[in-house]
């Protein structure tokens, strides 16, 4: 019997639970695989809790560190992305303790650094109002920022939400909306 | 334009925002905004956000890779804290007053959350039992409602 291939040129991405198998299993390779697909989200989450580029390098490596050493403990109920993500969070908020740094990011701390080198006026505009999102994001409570940016960065639902930031589901929920809702506000 | 049809996809906003919609949500959302200037304002916001992502630096996934291979094996959690999680002792304390809970504090275990990860970073999670609390994501207090945790919650953070 003929093997079917639907697409031979396209790069088939093994799905999450065989990667963590191999991981756990030992496998250098299955370990660099997951740092390579989730590290924009880990990186994410650390830096909308840090505000600071290279704080959250550092928490995202710690929790990389963190999550692959004890893959022992990972038993499957939750997603490993959800996980991980949960592991990247309570990496930057220790960080965050650790350094006695404002529960409210300060606005400096996230502008652009100004020795970088100047772009297209175009690219520089996008960026210029991404900093300014980022800027009024810091000023949210500390909850409300970390719901609305989990919410619309990671599209985590709000029973994860609340088991990241410390709530209840429904106050996960509310704080998104109060958060969305100030961010309105500011924004105008 | 109904309140409930917003109500309903204002859910779906986010996700929009972020790229993780597609097929039949996605054309039901399309449908809705082409009708609804409130969603569509808030649905452009929620895409500032979106886009307001920092990059992950360059090299980064070279040197946490890096730390990975040259980190040793992690020790038993277990083997450290006898089965129980770690949680602050001021968030106990605080519990256990709000609760007014003897028998609750004593199912909670005492330390530093900073000395382990895998400890969920909460004030309103019990992180006691036998189970992992990271993968669990900590037993929440079942005893009370959402609406009894959300007082309490705003109580606590008066």
């Amino acid at each position: 019997m003929a093997h079917l291939r639907l697409d031979p040129t396209l790069p088939v991405e093994e799905d999450e639970p065989s990667l963590v198998r191999r991981a756990v299993a030992g496998s250098e390779e299955a370990r660099e695989a997951l740092i390579r697909r989730y590290l924009d989200d880990v990186y994410a989450v650390t830096y909308r809790i840090l505000g600071d580029t290279d704080l959250a390098a550092d928490a995202a490596q710690e929790a990389f560190i963190n999550a692959l050493r004890g893959l022992d403990r990972f038993r499957g109920e939750a997603s490993f992305r959800t996980w991980l993500l949960r592991i990247a969070a309570n990496a930057a908020k220790s960080s965050g303790r650790k350094r006695q740094r404002r529960r409210e990011v300060a606005i400096e701390a996230v502008a652009e650094p100004a020795s970088r080198e100047p772009d297209a006026a175009e690219l520089t505009v996008v960026r210029a109002e991404a900093a300014r999102v980022r800027a009024v994001l810091a000023t949210l409570p500390s909850k409300q920022r970390q719901a609305v940016t989990l919410r619309v960065d990671q599209g985590l639902d709000f029973r994860e939400i609340g088991r990241l930031i410390g709530s209840s589901e429904g106050a996960a929920r509310v704080n998104y909306h109060l958060g969305v809702k100030r961010l309105r506000e500011l924004m105008q | 334009m109904t309140r409930h049809d917003c109500e309903a996809m204002r859910d779906l906003l986010p996700l929009a925002a972020g790229g993780r919609l597609d097929g039949a949500r996605l054309r039901s959302l399309a449908d809705h905004l082409r009708g609804c200037a409130a969603c569509e304002a808030e649905l452009a916001l929620l895409r500032s956000v979106a886009a307001s992502v920092q990059a992950t630096p360059p090299g980064l996934e070279t040197r946490i890779a890096a730390s990975v291979r040259a980190a040793p094996p992690a020790r038993g959690f277990r083997h450290r804290f006898g089965g129980f999680a770690p949680l602050p002792l001021a968030a106990a304390a605080t519990l256990a007053v709000a609760l007014g809970g003897a028998a609750l504090y004593e199912r909670l275990g005492g330390g530093s959350a900073d000395t382990d990860p895998f400890t969920v970073d909460a004030t309103l999670v019990w992180a006691g039992g036998a189970d992992d609390p990271l993968v669990q994501g900590g037993a929440t207090l079942a005893e009370l409602t959402d609406e009894e945790l959300e007082t309490l919650l705003m109580e606590l953070e008066q």
